[in-house]
């Protein structure tokens, strides 16, 4: 057999060899039963960045507005924090996270009304926002919630961007609250937007009383979500922790007095002409909250995170302004 | 491995023109279902997609449930409260307003120069109130609302003006709803037996009943009417006099105007707190919130103390009065102080000011033990 | 451009029509596109269900559009409309390795090809006594169902262009591994499932008989060469008597003669041609007669009546359970549009003519409040078209009530706050009826260590649950809820209420006598199968 012959033969056998045995090498993973559960815990979960913006002190940190129009509500209250360009900055992505659970109409108030958003997203633009996200995991199927609550529609009027909750936009994020540990969360929006401002409607709620600005952040939830209801206070208590937004508004010019989350019939809407929005979303909920006809004192979420240190129920005792529309 | 046709023996070239105009023919036909389909697929009726909202208006807010039946004690106190819903019966059905009768009714010849009346007047029961106002009839029907009798005027260029006559059954429940309606910063106006003036709009009470006059727009000229009408409706409804036990009881000095509201039952969201008075007072640059609260019997009054204070132990201390009446509950930065004078259970809610609280129910008490009832 | 290069332009509209459709048929992109076209022009559909129902069903006359000019030029829809026929024409082209020879033999006649008749036969005679089953071999139903069930959800898999929150659906494995079958079968034998199983073309073969163009063969100029079967796709025997019932219409073999001896006439010679296909006669009977059996033998089975099972919870808007059975053609264009992806293909639980049927499984959706999108899809009214409004009994329908599709029953050994002192309640938030047809009872309890806990336990109100299931969807309990939707207390059967108030009606309330009521056809009900 000639010499070249011999060599490239060797060779190439020898490529075998040493791929099958370096291929394994590489692969090889012996880590044993304990540890390999460990480490799957820790694996790539994200961080949430906070939201929250530098104020000068003596800025208004919650405005209350009274009138009937929705959006002048909107624009008056965060025009008595001090303007939308105290929040954001130009060029931001801003992501309005809106609460589009059900696919209900809006007159319902099951959901976030349109005009509201729009209002916001359109003070986003003129303090120089480059784009407008919006975004939210609803519980009922996302396309029909969008289409029926008006917020599709609204969200085009403005040109902001609707980010629907595919199964790639979600990632697990280290939140370690008291309930929640590390969960998989509608990531892909959060990534993007620079600024994040909740705008939720006042509503009853079976099982936790009222679902306001800090129930909202249960829509950026993915995963088995339906557990948490075992620790409601607990998981409520634990968003003003897992999440420092922008701002915060709490839309209660339409309130759903019974029969929440869900309502489902005009009888259990009142209209309450009322518009509070604020940096501290334990202090929004506090004064939102007598618009349900109950008493702050008796929700235990409130309390709650106040005792860890999420925010405060004593809202009269900060920098507050009402101010009447129209 | 991908074979195709490529290897055929044969292929014809020479297509007769019958055979081309057919061909083109039948393009011409797949343009054209193209077109259809297309057009079809825009024109769509979107009540296919969402509910009609002419549907929403016809409104169903039928059964209201009764609030949470517990099946070990009544206490309440915790992460549920009682949502604010009237105890209601079976699902009503909707049904047409009644025309009402005329003649003799505090509508008949009710439209001022300028205006004429629009419409006939309609009545309406407690159980289809829901019909003429939508979900604000939760609110009436949990004063216990008897009726509701409506009429409006109209003018030549097409404003109206809406006057809404509820009667409540008693005095202290038309002032009830009058007082819970009414803004807190309202105009008060010398009309019926206390009124106020909103924008165009005038609210008033007299007698057992409630009166709206809601313009339809604002300005001068509804103003006037608005005015002219309240004072005609008001002149015509009965008024007996019945005393507004409330009014007398809890004092005027320091009373913030048009704060005093009457609850017929969860005042200051308490659900045990039923038949109360609540006022705001002013006292040294700082506001108070008092309430008080008559029962059946001095025996009720006492169980109720009871039940208030079981609330506030389980938000806080509570430091029983020792030779005093007056129990007060530290909740950790807010004071509550309360008490039970025979029949009356009265006190301060949510105060910041310890001893302010404390003096305020203290006086509060002395004066209901001196009162003969 | 001849007649050929027409009919390819001709294919690719069609099944891009048809691609298209599977793709808009879906929530946000449906507006008002007629998804239904091809089930609705598709002659069979409307002749079987005429036969079951003795009617024809609003837009399923339009399958006139197609009969007639079969009947005029034959069987040209297996070759210019039909999307499956083009399918499989395009998978055997690609695939093919044969040289002439062998292309030319694979396309001659054989007597296999007579089955399709046979099964056309059973099924017709299935469907005169009262069962549908044409939908399992249907060429666009089969087609429809498959891209539904197998290969949107493998299109989206790696892309998600289908879907937001994927779709699952229940041993659609079989159905996938069918039509890669039926589809890779073209390389064995061409044109395989047209030649050899479609009903439809079967049907369309023999209304051939009556049609009067056809391919002609000059014998004069014909030199006996066999060339003309090179591309026959149906193999009719051009080369010899043409087999009218057999020709797909392609042109192929005019195309293909080198001596111009092949001609579309209009009425040749009879002679030239084989007008009926053949068939022997034991064999249709057989068929025909096991066709018949189905019904007797499946009814008496009891799935529909007596022994009905609780799964089969029915879409909104479904007529009663014996009449949905001759109006489902097995689409599956409901589950397509389903957004919730609660509506799933049946196997056997709603027994043997039950199978493809949609059926609602609450594990993998629920039944959207606000939604009436599968009524609006169905062809044939097996789930009738009713606005949201009728569906929520609101405005002018109030007086016929809310459509419930079943009733909601807890699990009290399974259910958090029943069976393990834990709070929950998921079921009552997520309940959409206004009022809520779950409401709940606060107790207090003392836990095994000695604590007071507040619990607050939830109960279904039968009047008002409609089945929507979503309480079963959210229940935490994954692997069997504590929550449950069976199909008792459904408004479409008064043989399944639950209530007397419900089963009333105005009726005499026992649901026995079958009796019509006189509120529509989703209450109409057959004959009761069981004793009063």
């Amino acid at each position: 057999m000639e010499r070249r012959e011999f060599l490239r033969r060797v060779g190439l056998t020898g490529l075998a060899v040493a791929g099958g045995a370096g291929g394994a090498a590489w692969l090889y993973d012996p880590r044993r039963g304990d540890q390999y559960f460990r480490d799957q815990q820790v694996s790539q979960a994200h961080k949430l960045p906070s939201f929250r913006v530098e104020r000068p002190s003596g800025s208004v940190d919650l405005a209350i507005a009274r009138g009937s129009d929705p959006g002048q509500l909107a624009r008056a209250a965060i025009g008595a924090l001090g303007g939308m360009g105290s929040f954001i900055s130009k060029g931001d992505v801003v992501l309005l996270k809106p609460n589009v659970a059900f696919d209900r109409a809006p007159l319902l108030g099951a959901t976030t009304r349109p005009e509201v958003l729009k209002a916001v997203a359109v003070l986003c633009r003129e303090a120089g926002a480059r784009q407008v996200l919006v975004a939210d995991n609803p519980i009922n199927q996302p396309e029909g919630c969008f289409f029926k609550s008006g917020l599709q529609q609204a969200a085009a009027e403005v040109g902001a961007e609707l980010v629907l909750p595919r199964a790639s936009a979600f990632a697990p994020v280290e939140i370690g609250g008291e309930v929640l540990g590390t969960w998989p969360m509608f990531w892909e929006p959060l990534a993007r937007a620079d600024k994040v401002i909740g705008i939720a409607p006042c509503k009853d709620h079976n099982l936790c009383s009222g679902s306001m600005s800090m129930k909202n952040w249960y829509g950026l939830l993915g995963g088995r979500r339906n557990q948490f209801h075992q620790r409601i206070h607990g998981i409520v208590s634990d968003f003003p922790h897992m999440i420092k937004p922008t701002l915060v508004l709490l839309d209660a010019s339409r309130v759903l007095m019974r029969n929440g989350p869900t309502g489902g019939s005009l009888g259990d809407v009142a209209e309450r002409g009322t518009l509070i929005a604020g940096v501290d979303m334990v202090a929004v909920d506090t004064c939102g909250y007598t618009l349900l006809n109950r008493d702050p004192a008796r929700l235990e979420y409130l309390h709650r995170a106040e005792a860890r240190g999420l925010g405060s129920t004593r809202w009269r005792e900060s920098s507050w302004r009402e101010e009447q529309v129209g | 491995m991908f074979g195709g046709t490529g290897k055929r023996a044969f292929v014809r070239t020479d297509i007769p023109l019958r055979e081309r105009l057919i061909g083109g023919f039948i393009l011409l036909l797949l343009v054209g279902v193209g077109a259809g389909v297309f057009h079809k697929g825009q024109h769509f009726d979107p009540a296919l997609f969402s509910l009609d909202p002419q549907f929403l208006d016809a409104g169903q807010p039928a059964r209201t449930p009764a609030p949470l039946i517990a099946e070990e004690g009544e206490d309440r106190a915790g992460s549920r409260p009682a949502p604010v819903v009237p105890l209601a019966g079976p699902a009503p059905l909707p049904a047409a307003p009644v025309k009402a009768t005329p003649a003799g009714s505090w509508w008949a010849n009710l439209a001022p120069p300028g205006w004429k009346p629009q419409g006939e007047a309609e009545h309406f029961a407690p159980d289809n109130l829901y019909v003429k106002i939508n979900g604000r009839a939760e609110q009436y029907l949990a004063y216990e609302v008897a009726g509701l009798e409506c009429a409006g005027v109209v003018e030549d260029k097409g404003g109206f003006i809406d006057i809404f006559v509820y009667d409540m059954g008693t005095s202290l429940r038309a002032y009830g709803i009058f007082s819970v309606e009414r803004p807190p910063e309202a105009a008060a106006l010398d009309l019926g037996r206390e009124g106020y003036k909103s924008g165009a709009s005038f609210f008033f009470w007299q007698g057992r009943h409630y009166v709206q006059v809601v313009a339809g727009g604002e300005g001068e000229v509804f103003e006037q009417a608005g005015l002219l009408i309240a004072r005609q409706v008001a002149g015509r409804l009965e008024d007996r006099g019945e005393r507004i036990w409330g009014k007398e009881a809890l004092p005027a000095a320091g009373q913030v105007q048009g704060s005093l509201q009457y609850f017929m039952r969860d005042a200051l969201s308490l659900d045990f707190l039923g038949e109360t008075f609540v006022a705001r007072y002013r006292e040294g640059g700082r506001e108070l919130t008092v309430f008080l609260s008559r029962q059946e019997t001095p025996g009720a009054a006492a169980q109720v103390l009871g039940k208030y204070l079981e609330y506030l132990k389980g938000y806080g201390a509570v430091e029983e009065g020792k030779d005093t009446p007056v129990h007060l509950g530290d909740l950790g930065g807010f004071y509550d102080a309360v008490f039970s004078q025979g029949r009356y259970v009265g006190g301060v809610s949510q105060a910041e000011d310890r001893d302010l609280a404390l003096g305020w129910a203290e006086r509060l008490a002395g004066q209901m033990a001196n009162t003969e009832d | 451009m001849r007649i050929t290069q027409i009919r390819l332009v001709s294919q690719v509209f069609f099944i891009s029509l048809f691609l298209f459709f599977c793709f808009v048929t879906q929530f946000g992109y449906l507006k008002g596109y007629p998804v239904s076209l091809f089930l609705e022009v598709d002659p069979l559909v409307g002749i079987a269900t005429a036969l079951t129902t003795h009617t024809v069903y609003q837009n399923l006359i339009w399958g006139l559009v197609l009969l007639l000019p079969t009947l005029l030029l034959g069987r040209f829809f297996c070759n210019w409309i039909c999307p499956y026929g083009i399918l499989h024409q395009f998978t055997g082209w690609l695939f093919n390795r044969r040289d002439i020879t062998e292309n030319i033999e694979s396309n001659r006649y054989r007597k296999l090809y007579a089955l399709k008749y046979y099964i056309l036969f059973g099924m017709l005679a299935a469907a005169l006594l009262g069962s549908l089953q044409i939908g399992l071999l249907d060429p666009i139903c089969l087609l429809f169902r498959s891209f539904t069930v197998a290969v949107l959800p493998l299109v989206n898999l790696p892309t998600e262009w289908i879907y937001v929150r994927p779709h699952v659906h229940q041993v659609g494995w079989v159905v996938g591994f069918l039509l890669l079958f039926l589809v890779g079968m073209n390389i064995a034998i061409p044109r395989f499932f047209c030649r050899v199983l479609c009903p439809l073309g079967a049907a369309l073969g023999l209304l051939s008989r009556f049609s009067l163009w056809r391919i002609h063969r000059d014998t004069q100029k014909c030199v006996d060469c066999d060339l003309c079967l090179q591309r026959c796709e149906g193999a009719s025997d051009p080369h010899t008597n043409l087999r009218k019932s057999e020709c797909f219409v392609c042109f192929n073999c005019i195309d293909d003669c080198p001596h111009d001896a092949l001609k579309f006439e209009f009425l040749p010679d009879v002679k030239g041609e084989v007008s009926r296909p053949q068939l022997d006669a034991r064999r249709s009977a057989v068929a025909a007669l096991a066709g018949a059996l189905v019904f007797p033998f499946s009814r008496g089975s009891g799935d529909v009546g007596k022994n009905f099972k609780k799964e089969v919870v029915r879409p909104p808007g479904s007529v009663a359970e014996p009449e949905f059975l001759e109006r489902c053609i097995k689409c599956d264009q409901c589950i397509r549009v389903c957004p919730t992806n609660v509506l799933q293909p049946a196997l056997l639980q709603s027994g043997l003519e039950g199978i493809w049927t949609p059926i609602m499984n609450m594990r993998t959706g629920y039944c959207e409040l606000n939604c009436t999108l599968c009524g609006e899809v169905c062809p044939t009214g097996a789930i009738q078209k009713i606005s949201i409004a009728q569906k929520l009994g609101l405005g002018e329908f109030a007086d016929l009530g809310t459509v419930k599709v079943g009733t909601a029953f807890y699990d009290r050994g399974r259910c958090l706050p029943w069976a393990m002192d834990t709070p929950c309640v998921v079921c009552e938030e997520v309940c959409p009826t206004s009022p809520k047809a779950i409401y709940s009872r606060e107790v207090e309890i003392t836990d095994r260590w000695g604590q007071m806990v507040k619990l607050t336990r939830p109960y279904v109100d039968p009047q008002a649950c409609i089945g929507c299931g979503i309480c079963e969807h959210e229940c935490p309990v994954a692997d069997e809820r504590a929550i449950r939707v069976t199909a008792v207390g459904e408004t479409r059967s008064k043989d399944r209420s639950l209530l007397l108030s419900a089963a009333g009606g105005g009726g005499c309330g026992s649901g026995g006598c079958g009796c019509k009521s006189n509120k529509g056809l989703m209450q109409i009900e057959a004959p009761a199968q069981g004793p009063a």
